[in-house]
């Protein structure tokens, strides 16, 4: 090479610099296309999308052998006939999204560490079977995950597809609970929980966002409305009733199961919660064309609450003992989320008080 | 006495080429000055490094503890221009000029797969050095220092179908960051053809307007600090070679004034390369470099290794003068 060739290459060089255009590909990322949501409030969370792999079909192991867990740990436990199954945080803070099937029921567990929400969708869409997956897209940040049969996204505490071809339709939900892990096997002694053994390398005993869950101050992405009335991390049960928005602060009831009779935007509701079990769940009270009220019941789990007919119920709201086992309460649209994100999904959102 | 003058200066380029290393680092993937390690320029001098580097990021580490997992790969192309000219014979001027092209792959089993791949200039740096113990071909001790910036020319608000791609797949990081440098080598020639030197540099971040719709906007990467020690060892023929260990201390990078999770920690490379010298003006630089330590913040996908080929090139101006 000569002195002048040398030089011609740096001045080529040069104009390369000079003439490079800022250029972004893909293949296989997102749908394009109009979306329910402001477009310029979805971000990119970094990983990519399914770069935080949902799982399917996972192993289950006994109570006995989840040794990974303390008792403290939260879960989002599902019930399907005699069937109990935990989907402990743990693993939900590495995956976000479990795809199981529970005696013939299809469900896809779907949890957001940035914002506490755990929700159980039915995986039967517009009539097809499907699995969801963590598109590695956030708005309000929220997870969306994605469907894989039409590559539809969905938001996740909007409870609807927000872009693709199945946007504008709402998920069906499962009645879930989110409990500490020490509460559910209290109420399930045969539940199953999954195996730490995922067929992925992760840290499942260590949390991977620091301290975000007691930090106040800590978003990670923004949130598009900021309501001052609760600390942001506080966890409440939010339920969505038509229009209207209501939030029960967990923190708020008894350390003794307790029961709220209360009417929201006209239809009669139970809460039941507790403080030390660290549970909350919301159905309706009408049960056989009948408004019942609801009283707490101690120290008899699964039991937490009696009817005004003297029946028993769980905190999935099915009854229990004979001969009326197996009946299901009408499940609300609820959920356990982080205040300052149920918030920012349903501003103006009452808080119930005594 | 000119022609004493023209080879003492071809020898302290040489010596100088030795020591050229421009490199753009990954912090969380988005490419940043983290190592200067030109020397400064002899007076009325041009210096030209022209670097292609690959940077494979493909070990997902939980602290320090490297995790079975090769479903999501990244890599960075970086493109260098790095121009130096020797103001005084104590001053010189360095300005880094980048091409940035981001990657991210994929791979989850049972999954279509993904790819983004995003291009542009990246940020660029100007530093002005200053020589406080000037190299000579009878010491060979030389001390510098520099202050600079790293100017944010790069775009930071790519996006792909119309959403905002993630801050460490974007070419440029939207902000000024300031820049210190030091310097320093000392060489032992005829006893021994090597030359040992020891480079510092720390890089203040400013913060960017990234997510400006809401009142929690501002993405600041980590501050970092980036020192290396090493040696050149001369030989006869065409070929040099030298050897040296970098490390890297990084902060956690905030959003809102909140550290981010999983970004930061503390790396230790081995970076060897070797020289090839076309002529006293011009010379290749292959080199590489392999993590020996890393213990980071959380759960990261890291550098594996990095591969790089740099084209030197001087213009003496003392020996032009001289002749002239």
């Amino acid at each position: 090479m000569t002195f002048n060739s040398l030089q011609i290459a740096f001045l080529c060089f040069a104009l390369i610099f000079v003439s490079c255009q800022n250029t972004v590909d893909s293949e296989n990322t997102q749908q394009s296309g109009d979306w329910l949501i402001p477009l310029s409030e979805v971000y990119d969370g970094g990983p990519g999308k399914d770069g935080i792999p949902a799982l399917t079909n996972p192993r289950f192991t006994s109570i006995a052998d989840a040794t990974y867990l303390k008792d403290d740990d939260l879960v989002l436990g599902v019930k399907v006939g005699d069937e109990a199954r935990a989907y402990p945080h743990p693993i939900l803070d590495w995956h976000e999204i479990i795809n199981d099937e529970i005696n013939g029921e299809l469900l896809a567990i779907t949890y957001c560490p940035l914002t506490g929400s755990g929700i159980a969708w039915d995986r039967i869409v517009a009539g097809k079977t499907t699995t969801f997956g963590v598109s590695g897209l956030l708005y309000n940040t929220n997870l969306i995950p994605y469907d894989r049969a039409t590559n539809s996204n969905w938001s996740q505490m909007r409870l609807q597809c927000v872009n693709g071809p199945l946007k504008g339709r709402f998920a069906a939900l499962h009645v879930m609970l989110e409990t500490t892990w020490k509460t559910w096997r209290e109420m399930y002694p045969q539940t199953k929980v999954v195996s730490s053994n995922t067929g992925y390398s992760r840290p499942y005993g260590s949390y991977p966002y620091g301290d975000y869950k007691i930090n106040q101050n800590r978003l990670l992405f923004p949130v598009s409305g900021e309501d001052p009335r609760l600390p942001r991390k506080e966890r409440v049960l939010g339920i969505v009733i038509g229009e209207r928005t209501k939030a029960y602060r967990i923190n708020s009831f008894a350390d003794s199961i307790q029961t709220i009779n209360d009417v929201f935007n006209g239809t009669p509701v139970v809460i039941v919660g507790s403080r030390s079990k660290n549970f909350a769940a919301a159905f309706e009270r009408t049960f056989q064309a009948r408004v019942l009220s609801f009283s707490p019941v101690q120290d008899m789990l699964p039991a937490v609450m009696m009817d005004s007919d003297g029946r028993k119920w769980d905190a999935l709201g099915m009854s229990l003992g004979n001969p009326e086992a197996g009946f299901q309460l009408k499940a609300l649209r609820s959920f356990v989320a982080y205040w300052f994100a149920w918030a920012a999904f349903y501003p103006g959102a009452e808080i119930y008080s005594q | 006495m000119a022609r004493v003058i023209s080879i003492t200066s071809l020898i302290l380029l040489t010596l100088v080429q030795q020591k050229m290393v421009a490199q753009a680092c990954c912090s969380a993937g988005t490419p940043l000055l983290s190592s200067l390690e030109l020397s400064t320029t002899p007076i009325r001098s041009w210096q030209f490094a022209l670097s292609y580097e690959y940077n494979a990021l493909r070990d997902l580490i939980s602290v320090t503890r490297q995790l079975d997992d090769d479903s999501r790969r990244r890599t960075v192309h970086s493109a260098l221009l790095e121009v130096s000219y020797g103001l005084t014979r104590s001053f010189s001027l360095t300005t880094l000029w980048t091409l940035i092209q981001q990657e991210r792959r994929i791979s989850t089993p049972g999954t279509r797969g993904e790819f983004v791949r995003s291009r542009g200039f990246g940020d660029a740096v100007l530093l002005l050095k200053y020589n406080i113990v000037p190299l000579n071909i009878v010491s060979q001790r030389e001390i510098s220092f520099g202050i600079g910036s790293k100017i944010p020319l790069g775009r930071s608000s790519l996006t792909s179908n119309g959403i905002l791609l993630a801050a460490d797949m974007q070419p440029g990081t939207g902000a000024w960051d300031g820049i210190l440098w030091a310097y320093a080598s000392e060489g032992f020639l005829p006893k021994l053809p090597l030359n040992l030197f020891l480079t510092a540099s720390y890089r203040f971040t400013g913060a960017n307007d990234r997510y400006e719709i809401t009142s929690q906007k501002g993405y600041r990467f980590g501050n970092e600090l980036v020192a290396s020690l090493g040696t050149g060892y001369r030989t006869d023929t065409p070929f040099d070679f030298s050897v040296l260990l970098r490390y890297r201390w990084v902060t956690a990078d905030r959003f809102s004034g909140s550290e981010v999770p999983n970004t930061g920690g503390e790396w230790i490379y081995l970076h060897p390369g070797v020289n090839f010298k076309l002529s006293n003006d011009f010379s290749f630089r292959l080199s590489g470099q392999v993590p020996l330590y890393r213990d980071l913040q959380g759960t990261q996908l890291t550098t594996s290794y990095t591969a790089s080929l740099t084209l030197f090139y001087t213009i003496a101006g003392s020996t032009l003068s001289i002749e002239e």
